[in-house]
């Protein structure tokens, strides 16, 4: 079992009255509302967090790339890593960007990518992701063609770090004469690619046929979550011929523990709500532009059935349906302990800073999951 | 009298084609939202031949994947003339389809007999905010799209959601329609700055409330096209064909009567 660390840098500070008077979060929420004198204490703040995980005995710590919003600060993951790869040692680093379609420099990708392989001395893990549908809107990216631009981003940025250069690479939408990254990666033949995705088929075949690890999202029912997990070990046992390792399965988690179950309900709620209800306020339409999931995708019975997190009514609907692990170090352990073994997943990403949680009170629980959850689960799960 | 339903086979491609009445062939370019007979095409088609050929992803025509921008689409429209046998056509275009006219005219003149465009998308005025229709919940898209929001036919064009038997053929039409309409600036700067071209005898109509195209965007169609004129239709939208049949049809009637 992989415990990972990860965070998405909210900002923390949104109105009371946000909702009332903003229909996102994302994409034209007024930058006016971000301060950057808070922004500073809370980088160092959240950075620090991530630090600490190496002394806690994560296996990794993680960075994502969001871009015009208020639910994580971070439209370049690489710069963060940066930060992280001189504040630490031993631990792995996973970069869950690059949103390779919204560039139109696929080789800057690589070039960066290939600059913390080094700079950390093989420590990188790099994720590889389409982006948000809003996030076409962002950068006028026309969603219809983001599918194919990812695939063939994709295959530059490994041929570029695998093959020796210069060379001519031909595509579509991107064609280089000069493909010739300095420097070149350390880890051989490249650092380890992790894919994080909705459970789009799209997503399933392309990391199916490459046997990358895949990292669901977690803003939705376990049980939708299982299902896709489900069918990515069915496609791959159909159509390429293995069988799906846990190592290759990622479970997305909001991990809170508290003293006890009640304590920590009381403490972890409302940041949670602060997330679904402010964070990932985002209209249907920003969510969703056209081409960003394929049609076929929208049509699946689990598309329709996904209750997205912003949806939610009450924090008995989202404890039925597993969208946090909250409760003492006990009840933690034991909703891990079923989870993974429903999920068949060799890989815990848990997500510890929720929303407006404070530094202290996010410290405190991942200090208590690093001394009385995580080492029972390692003993568990190899 | 209502439109026929048929096919054309264009490089093995089906093409949907919806056609009806007699007389002088007219080539009907639909916009992204409403690819089908309306009303307004019996009206018509009481005096033309009208022929709506349905783009590529849209309805029931094929080759969505051939597309990647207008000079396809408009490719596309000269093998959809070969097909019908039409050297040469009357051409009404709503919209995107206002904006298929338009290159069509301004690169292949011969083809193009006199020119319609109803609040055509295509032309690009520096401080003229076009609203995102890709970002409208179906309320707001509503507001943007007519005059009178809270009609029936508003909330027929544009329910809630889609009926289940028609949602895939929405959500593949929205696809087709973000591959042209998405980030088109520089296409729409480009044909902007090339209107003087256009040859053809030219009628630009616009609703008067067109919140989507607004108004001054027709206005550079007008001033754009040597010796065009330009109607408006109050009380109504950026879909006058649909909002406004009885009125659009006696203005485009009138104009390809004189």
């Amino acid at each position: 079992m992989q415990f990972v660390c990860f965070h998405l840098m909210p900002w923390p500070h949104l109105p009371a009255d946000f909702e009332q008077r903003h229909e996102s979060a994302w994409l034209d929420l007024p930058n006016t509302l971000y301060d950057p004198a808070r922004g500073h204490a809370l980088y160092n703040d959240y950075l620090d967090q991530l630090v600490a995980a190496e002394r806690l005995g994560f296996d990794v710590i993680g960075v994502n790339e969001h871009h015009q919003n208020a639910y994580g600060l971070m439209p370049s993951p690489n710069i963060m890593a940066a930060s992280l790869i001189q504040r630490t040692q031993r631990i792995r680093v996973l970069v869950l960007g690059n949103a390779l379609p919204l560039y139109d420099h696929p080789q800057r990708v690589a070039e960066e990518l290939a600059m913390l392989d080094v700079l950390s001395n093989g420590r990188l893990i790099t994720g590889m992701v389409v982006g948000l549908g809003v996030e076409a809107f962002t950068y006028e990216v026309n969603p219809t063609f983001i599918r194919e631009r990812y695939r063939e981003a994709h295959d530059l940025i490994v041929r570029a770090w695998t093959q020796p250069g210069p060379f001519h690479f031909e595509g579509k939408h991107y064609d280089f004469r000069w493909v010739n990254v300095w420097p070149r990666p350390i880890q051989q033949p490249h650092p380890p690619i992790w894919i994080p995705g909705s459970g789009s088929m799209e997503t399933i075949r392309f990391v199916a046929e490459r046997r990358y690890p895949w990292i669901a999202l977690p803003y939705s029912q376990f049980e939708v979550m299982k299902e896709h997990f489900d069918l990515l070990r069915e496609y791959a046992a159909t159509h390429c011929g293995y069988e799906v390792p846990p190592a290759q399965i990622g479970w997305p988690a909001m991990i809170y523990v508290g003293e006890t179950d009640r304590q920590a309900r009381e403490e972890f709620e409302p940041h949670f709500w602060y997330l679904a209800k402010k964070g990932l306020r985002l209209p249907r339409e920003y969510m969703f532009p056209p081409g960003h999931t394929s049609v076929e995708s929208q049509l699946r019975p689990s598309h329709v059935k996904r209750k997205f997190i912003s949806l939610l009514s009450s924090w008995q609907e989202a404890e039925e349906g597993t969208y946090a692990i909250v409760g003492s170090a006990e009840t933690v352990r034991q909703r891990l302990r079923e989870g993974i073994k429903a999920a068949g997943c060799g890989i815990i990403q848990g997500i510890f800073q929720v929303g407006s949680m404070p530094h202290d009170m996010t410290m405190a629980s991942m200090e208590r999951f690093a001394r009385d959850v995580m080492p029972a689960l390692r003993a568990e799960f190899p | 009298m209502t439109g026929r339903e048929e096919t054309l086979r264009i490089d093995g491609r089906a093409i949907q084609l919806f056609t009806g009445g007699s007389g002088a062939p007219l080539l009907y370019f639909h916009g992204a939202g409403v690819y089908w007979w309306m009303p307004v095409h019996d009206l018509l088609a009481a005096r033309h031949r009208v022929l709506i050929p349905v783009h590529p992803g849209f309805g029931a025509s094929q080759g969505f994947e051939e597309i990647e921008a207008m000079d396809d689409l408009v490719f596309h429209a000269l093998d959809v003339m070969d097909a019908l046998a039409l050297p040469q056509a009357d051409v009404v275009g709503l919209s995107l389809g206002g904006w298929l006219a338009a290159e069509l005219a301004l690169r292949h003149p011969h083809r193009v007999k006199r020119l319609v465009l109803v609040d055509a998308a295509g032309t690009r005025v520096p401080g003229v905010e076009r609203p995102d229709l890709f970002m409208a919940t179906p309320a707001r898209a509503r507001g943007l799209l007519f005059a009178d929001p809270d009609s029936a036919l508003a909330r027929q064009i544009v329910p809630e959601a889609p009926p289940p038997e028609r949602l895939e053929a929405a959500l593949r039409g929205r696809e087709a329609a973000a591959r042209l309409l998405w980030n088109p600036h520089t296409q729409y700067r480009k044909l902007t700055s090339r209107l003087g071209r256009i040859t053809a005898p030219t009628l630009v109509v616009w609703g008067a409330q067109d919140r989507v195209l607004p108004l001054p965007l027709g206005e550079a169609y007008q001033r754009g096209i040597p010796g065009a004129t330009l109607t408006t239709i109050d009380g109504c939208g950026h879909l006058p064909p649909i909002e406004q049949p009885e009125r659009f049809a006696r203005i485009v009637l009138d104009f390809l009567s004189a």
